[in-house]
């Protein structure tokens, strides 16, 4: 069982206290700071993502590459925290990776015209895509591979629920 | 008290459901809540506020929980409060967080009773500072 692989404890929880906790956070910060909401939901994230890695590469020990630590993240992470892995992974082997999900969890219930409604809706899918960047940003930077990370989803071939997340990495790849 | 059918096993009830449902890690829920909880102590910087606004989400969350809640325990309305405080400590409780808790102090004069956990996955790896003990 991949808890016990990663020396994680057996127990577990309904996949809804995630999804409804995460949510509601969403909803607090879109109706009481709305012009930071997003900033705030990334920060969470990174933490998230921190600690998620501290805990894997105890086990695992250190990754040899970014790439395998980006290919890392569309297995492990995402199947830890989203139940499904990343759909689609591109890069330019020059720093940049677009991780592709098909079907995004938080932006499931909200309807494809919220990518392009004007003024957009409560919760916005940048806010419902915030916590997933901080996760990625957390996670890379905690191994010493510091980088911005973006949500799209407006794109013309990426339509909601689904999203890409674009990791541009400060420095060259190992 | 008029006597009604068999008493139900309510811890069995909760053990069904909470096997049949997709589940987490729980170390992911404690990261995130946590994260969360440090998060809104920088951003309001005072216990209180931070506790009104946790108890204000609990709140939304719990009214959206009900509903899977009774698809799954197939439990219908509780018949009384001492009732209530039993599906919350062995059903409610184990479907989402896979605990039960013990029902201690049942006051019915007051419509009170407290529920005891042994363990809470929110609470994993918390060291309060001396000022919260």
């Amino acid at each position: 069982m991949q808890a016990t692989q990663s020396g994680w404890k057996a127990k577990e929880v309904h996949e809804s206290c995630f999804e409804l906790l995460h949510i509601e956070t969403v909803l607090h910060y879109a109706l009481t700071s709305p012009e930071d909401c997003s900033a705030k939901l990334e920060k969470i994230g990174y933490s998230v993502g921190s600690r998620l890695v501290e805990r894997y590469t105890r086990e695992r020990g250190r990754f040899s590459d970014s790439l395998e630590m980006v290919k890392f993240i569309c297995k492990e992470i995402w199947t830890d925290v989203f139940k499904k892995q990343v759909d689609n992974l591109k890069t330019n082997h020059k720093g940049i990776f677009v991780l592709n999900d098909a079907k995004y969890r938080a932006l499931n219930k909200i309807s494809a015209s919220s990518a392009t409604q004007s003024p957009p809706p409560v919760p916005s899918p940048a806010q419902l895509t915030a916590f997933g960047c901080g996760l990625i940003k957390g996670v890379l930077c905690s191994m010493g591979m510091p980088c911005e990370v973006s949500a799209d989803f407006s794109s013309p071939n990426v339509q909601l629920p689904a999203c890409n997340f674009t990791i541009k990495m400060e420095k060259d790849p190992r | 008290m008029a006597a009604s059918a068999a008493p139900k096993n309510y811890s069995r009830i909760g053990d069904n459901a909470f096997k049949d449902v997709e589940k987490i890690n729980s170390e992911l829920f404690t990261l995130t809540y946590g994260a969360i909880v440090t998060q809104l102590m920088k951003d309001y910087e005072d216990v209180e506020a931070v506790n009104t606004q946790l108890e204000k989400m609990g709140y939304n969350i719990g009214v959206r929980i009900i509903e899977e809640f009774l698809a799954r325990s197939g439990l219908g309305r509780c018949s009384d409060f001492r009732e209530t405080s039993e599906v919350l400590a062995k059903v409610g409780l184990k479907m989402f967080l896979g605990i039960t808790a013990q029902v201690q102090n049942f006051d019915s004069t007051k419509n009170e009773f407290s529920l005891i956990l042994d363990e809470n996955p929110l609470a994993e790896f918390v060291e309060l500072p001396e000022n919260c003990g």
